[in-house]
């Protein structure tokens, strides 16, 4: 392989593996942080039931 | 940004505090502002003479001998020699002039003749000898906008 | 206690799905248009007189530099609708969009830097475009860093939209250093017609496909931060449903607040 080839390669791989991983990350962040304001929303509806008995 | 997880500090007098940092905001907003400003204007100042043309080297000599300065020019045809020392010289021009390089090193792979399919359109980092002679320390090869098809040999 | 629950209930019911048909729909479309983008880099475009194959890393190059542009203006568009509006909804498409394009700098840069090392022979030199663009890199981070820094919810939104408004002129600096001063980096192939039209048609192709990507990018970005904003309520919520509890524990019954 030649040298701009290398050059070539890198460049897109670095472009590509950061914008998937941009979007990999950001979509796991989405699930984790509505999974835990759920979990807060139950709790915090147990603990008012609770306190309303 | 805004961890769910992440604790915040408490609840305080939202009005009172929304008053206090009102002034507060516009001074950081400002601060910031200028900071900014400040960081582009010398960002453009320091980059304002990325180079110069031969002849400013010349003319500003008594400001730049000795000092770091980049000069641009498009080789000479014919002018590159390689010295058995490692030493590579040749001329570059522009519409204000000529001027002899001395470069120690390997050059980049596409700096060479246009005719040979290289660019000879270069800027050299260095100095300026008495000699006259610019002792280059690091060559940027420089090209245009334009971008055309390798032709492919006729077999 | 009927502060925390009405906040709740308002709260409540607003989360667009993550993936539905119409996700279907987007990224098959975003897969097949880099397929072609692919195919037009590496294939359709023909190898450059001087450069060779290097000079495909143009398409790539020149596509996340203008989306990085772009994304800037959605910042400082999204920031004087929130300072107008005071909406929650634009601040937050504000921040997805500032970092997305501080993703699209990094990879201008990271871009522009390996070419450049290859045909230029430096990976970095301080030319007016290279540090115009690095500064810009800055100003985004300083304005993601900013809003970490300040609590209070309206005031960090009402800084980060003026931040994020001033940032925006650094674009238009960008883009005509080459013009104004003498720098390494060339002016631009597409308005000075340096490009043969099958570069063109290659550019063009690329150019959509990333901007897919990027709307992509800043939607998911943006659903992010209203979850976020969404838990940063709730959480108020609690804090305040506690202290009211502790309030009327403090009454011994809660029947003695009414």
């Amino acid at each position: 392989m030649t040298q701009e080839l290398v050059f070539l390669f890198i460049g897109y791989a670095v472009i590509w593996v950061l914008l998937f991983g941009y979007l990999v990350f950001v979509t796991g962040r989405i699930r984790s942080v509505r999974d835990a304001v759920h979990d807060m929303r139950r709790e915090l509806d147990a603990q008012r039931r609770e306190a309303s008995e | 940004m805004t961890d769910a997880s992440e604790p915040t500090g408490a609840a305080a007098p939202e009005p009172i505090r929304n008053r206090l940092l009102s002034g507060k905001f516009l001074f950081v907003g400002g601060a910031l502002a200028a900071a900014l400003g400040f960081l582009i204007w010398t960002a453009t100042q320091g980059a304002a003479v990325y180079y110069h043309t031969v002849s400013e080297l010349h003319t500003k000599r008594s400001e730049i001998e000795g000092r770091l300065v980049r000069v641009n020019g498009i080789v000479v045809d014919g002018s590159i020699e390689e010295s058995a020392d490692g030493i590579i010289r040749f001329e570059i021009e522009d519409a204000t002039g000529v001027l002899p390089v001395e470069f120690r090193g390997s050059p980049p792979d596409l700096f060479g003749y246009a005719e040979e399919d290289k660019y000879s359109d270069v800027i050299a980092e260095g100095r300026l000898l008495g000699t006259g002679v610019f002792e280059a320390r690091n060559l940027i090869v420089k090209h245009g906008p334009e971008f055309e098809p390798r032709e492919i040999p006729a077999q | 206690m009927s502060l925390a629950s009405s906040v709740l209930r308002r709260r409540a019911s607003r989360q667009p799905p993550l993936f539905g048909w119409r996700g279907l729909v987007v990224y098959a479309s975003l897969l097949v248009l880099m397929a072609a983008a692919l195919y037009m880099i590496f294939i359709y475009a023909p190898a450059e007189r001087v450069q060779g194959d290097a000079h495909r890393l143009l398409y790539g190059h020149v596509a996340v530099a203008w989306l990085a542009f772009l994304a800037f203006g959605i910042v400082a568009f999204a920031s004087v609708m929130y300072l107008w509006r005071r909406t929650a909804r634009w601040d937050s498409l504000a921040v997805a969009s500032a970092e997305v394009g501080v993703l699209f700098t990094t990879l201008t840069l990271a871009s522009g830097s390996i070419w450049g090392r290859h045909v230029w022979g430096v990976w970095w030199t301080w030319d007016p475009r290279l540090t115009t663009t690095l500064v810009l890199w800055f100003i985004y981070v300083a304005y993601l860093a900013l809003r970490m820094y300040i609590d209070n919810v309206d005031t960090r939104r009402r800084v980060a939209a003026i931040f994020g408004i001033v940032g925006v002129v650094d674009v238009p600096i960008v883009w005509y250093s080459v013009e104004w001063w003498r720098s390494l980096h060339p002016v631009q192939s597409v308005t000075r017609a340096g490009l043969t039209p099958e570069m063109v048609l290659t550019l063009v192709v690329t150019v959509v496909a990333f901007t897919v990507f990027c709307f992509v990018l800043i939607r998911q970005r943006y659903l992010l931060e209203c979850a976020s904003d969404e838990g940063e309520d709730l959480r108020d919520s609690v804090r305040n449903w506690h202290d009211e509890l502790r309030l009327t524990g403090a009454r011994s019954t809660p029947e003695a607040r009414t």
